[in-house]
């Protein structure tokens, strides 16, 4: 019986190798980033020139936090600024630098049947979907997007949370998913400019508002603190953040194009 | 209608060029499910056969909680084996999360129970016309357990179906503790649920339906050697 | 009697029935010697397989003893077979069957698989089903896998009930050679001509007594107990 067991171990370790040799980076970031190929076209750059692996973990920033927060990570890469700050004055990160940005976009039916397209201010449009109680979905899952979301509805003082279940749907889910329920009820929505780029369902939808500086977009990354972590890999994962930040790093998250569109404006300066 | 036709053709298509990334990920999945499964028969098997046959206070109601086992949702299986092996968990130290083996682990959880539950029916059956002889002859316990299994083997093929069955189709438990990581935790199911959180529906239901095509072929083939085994011991 | 070492010794032995208010089984003193064939005699439902089975430990008595004392240290013989009246095998063929009770009792004066089949004449039948099997074809494979534990008393519970003449007569021969060999034989049969073929001596059972145990030659001849000699005249006793 003994040798037996032996044997299945020995079986199972062969048919995973990949997960037994050399130390990995692990990276708990959003689905906004990985949903618009961001992750697959720069990961296997980096490996090109240093040989380090980064594995990728997407889900929302709420929980790319909190996986942080339990040491199953060594690095993170979010874009929710404040919780970002609270991460590591808590002591779980060492240091907050800004990575890159882009934008939010207003998204809707290319109809637009609230009239958002005139307005000024994103504030405005989101005013104009209120007053026609056109159909709204959130991604209500503590997500950066959620996050700026809702406080888009607060710059505009209006208690969105009293209309959620009627016209004001939260999915509670990633951005994809979000992007599919507003495509088949052609509704409006906030999205990230990167993950709707990419997006391959859009249907009738369209960017209906764009351009405020509120819907600017800022991504963080942040070391996880070994002391509080004594697993994370360091070394490499301070390669890997040296790396992005660097001009090198910088130039070839620059040179990310979907359809000739630039996803993502590098700003570590 | 267009979705679906499109699906197949890619369905097709993926197939018969071979994409290696479609392979790499069903590779995956097979592998961990069987691994899970095999894992999860040598387990189960003996507790069913330890069930069926003897009687102690409170059978019943551990008969019963692994019935009722049978039903946990994946998600929560995936939960509670993330809060196990995280890092800052009981046994982060093993380092398995976002590793295909924390995905072996979370479905021999969603599976042991099925295996437990049916394979103590089975043998329960059997018992009523081996009890007797096996009291007469003394048979000791480690034989009575390899008999049970090697003379049920048409019945147990059954349950290896339905623990297959529910480890290959689904993505609850093996998302959370896998990660979802690209040619390390893919497998068909999560890949199904990113490529439909892209928008990509045509790719996703191409990969749905080779999923469901795979496991009619694994069925088709377990159901001919039931048969076969069925005619050796029934004549 | 001669003095023999007694080999069985029952005392006090209560069985109460659960459903009607009697006992099955009330045998305050009996013995069997350590070798001859027994046989257990009485009408039906008398609790002839009761007392067999008690014997065996397939069934516990309320109270009583039955004491069981093996002259030999050898392990292997330590033990009791039982042929039941209904037999159950295991869902296998003959062949594997009885490959299955070797493999349970390796000892090195055991016969090989094939000579056991050949001595119960079921080589044809090795690879038939032991389900499957014709009645005689059943109680030969029954005897077969009870005699193959080598132990050394063995119980027969009405062994030729369902066999054919030939069958009737292989198993006669053979309980008649294991006798010789030295195993002990306690028989239960309603055969009367068997019963005097084979028997040495002859317990006789009615409503869970014992009411007499006799040599053999006693018994059929000079039994002074009106319910026997009904019974041996064919009669049915009330």
């Amino acid at each position: 019986m003994e040798t037996y067991l032996n044997k299945l171990i020995l079986i199972i370790i062969f048919i995973f190798p990949s997960s037994i040799l050399g130390k990995d980076v692990l990276l708990q970031s959003t689905t906004s980033t990985k949903n618009s190929g961001f992750y697959s076209y720069i990961l296997p750059i980096f490996k090109n020139q240093t040989g380090i692996n980064v594995k990728v973990v997407a889900v929302g920033t709420g929980q790319a936090i909190r996986n942080a927060e339990n040491c199953d990570a060594d690095i993170l890469i979010v874009h929710a600024k404040s919780d970002e700050e609270a991460f590591v004055e808590n002591g779980h990160g060492i240091k907050r630098h800004n990575l890159m940005y882009n934008d939010f976009v207003i998204l809707g039916p290319s109809e637009d049947p609230a009239e958002i397209s005139n307005s000024q201010s994103a504030e405005e449009a989101l005013n104009s979907i209120f007053k026609f109680g056109y159909s709204f979905i959130s991604r209500g899952d503590n997500s950066g997007t959620h996050k700026k979301e809702k406080n888009l509805w607060e710059n505009a003082q209006i208690e969105i949370s009293d209309y959620s279940g009627k016209w004001y749907k939260e999915t509670g889910s990633g951005m994809g998913t979000t992007l599919n329920i507003t495509a088949e009820l052609n509704a409006y929505t906030l999205s990230d400019r990167a993950t709707w780029i990419t997006f391959k369902n859009k249907k009738d939808l369209k960017i209906l508002y764009e351009g405020d500086k509120n819907l600017f977009n800022q991504y963080g990354a942040i070391l996880v603190n070994p002391e509080k972590c004594p697993y994370s890999n360091v070394e490499e994962s301070k390669i890997f953040l040296n790396w992005l930040l660097s001009k090198n790093g910088q130039e070839t998250i620059q040179k990310y194009k979907v359809n000739g569109i630039q996803l993502f404006y590098p700003n570590a300066n | 209608m267009e979705v679906f036709l499109e699906a197949f053709i890619t369905a097709f298509t993926l197939i018969f060029n071979f994409d290696a990334a479609l392979f790499e990920i069903v590779g995956l999945s097979l592998k961990i499910s069987v691994t899970s499964l095999i894992i999860a028969s040598i387990i189960g098997f003996p507790i069913g056969v330890f069930l069926a046959i003897t009687r102690f206070s409170g059978r019943s109601i551990l008969i019963s909680i692994f019935n009722s086992l049978m039903g946990m949702p994946p998600v929560v299986v995936g939960l509670i084996v993330y809060l196990l092996v995280s890092r800052s968990g009981p046994l982060g130290w093993l380092e398995i999360l976002y590793t295909p083996y924390a995905m072996i682990l979370a479905q021999l959880f969603l599976i042991l129970p099925i295996i437990i539950s049916l394979s103590t029916q089975i043998f329960e059956e059997l018992h009523k016309e081996y009890k007797d002889f096996f009291i007469i002859f003394s048979v000791p316990p480690k034989k009575s357990v390899i008999t049970y299994i090697s003379d049920s083997k048409d019945s147990l093929i059954t349950i290896f179906l339905a623990g297959f069955g529910r480890a290959v189709s689904e993505v609850g438990a093996v998302i959370i503790v896998g990660g979802n990581i690209d040619h390390v935790t893919r497998v068909m199911t999560t890949t199904i649920a990113l490529e439909t959180s892209k928008g990509d529906l045509p790719l996703a239901l191409a990969l749905g339906i080779i999923l469901l095509f795979i496991s009619l072929i694994i069925n088709v083939i377990a159901n001919r050697m039931k048969i076969k085994i069925n005619k050796e011991i029934n004549g | 009697m001669v003095e023999m070492n007694d080999l069985i010794k029952i005392k006090n032995l209560f069985l109460i029935s659960n459903k009607e208010n009697r006992n099955l089984i009330d045998i305050s003193d009996l013995q069997f010697d350590n070798n001859s064939i027994s046989v257990i005699m009485g009408p039906n439902g008398a609790g002839k397989t009761l007392l067999l089975n008690l014997i065996q430990g397939l069934i516990l008595s309320n109270t009583g003893d039955i004491e069981i004392n093996y002259n030999s240290k050898n392990k292997d013989e330590r033990k009791i077979s039982i042929m039941m009246q209904k037999p159950s095998f295991l869902r296998r063929t003959t062949q594997q069957n009885i490959k299955f009770i070797l493999e349970l009792n390796r000892d090195k004066r055991n016969m090989s698989c094939l000579d056991v089949m050949e001595r119960f004449d079921l080589i044809s039948q090795k690879n038939i089903l032991a389900n499957k099997l014709s009645g005689g074809e059943k109680q030969r494979l029954s005897l077969a896998l009870a005699i193959s534990t080598n132990s050394k008393i063995l119980l027969l519970d009405e062994p030729t009930a369902n066999a054919d003449p030939y069958t009737t007569f292989k198993i006669e021969q053979i309980i008649k050679e294991e006798a010789i060999a030295g195993k002990k034989i306690i028989l239960v049969t309603h055969n009367i001509p068997q019963a005097k073929r084979l028997g040495q001596d002859i317990v006789f059972i009615h409503e869970g007594k014992v009411l007499e145990h006799q040599k053999a030659s006693k018994f059929f001849s000079h039994s002074k107990i009106k319910e026997i000699n009904q019974f041996l005249k064919g009669e049915i006793i009330l």
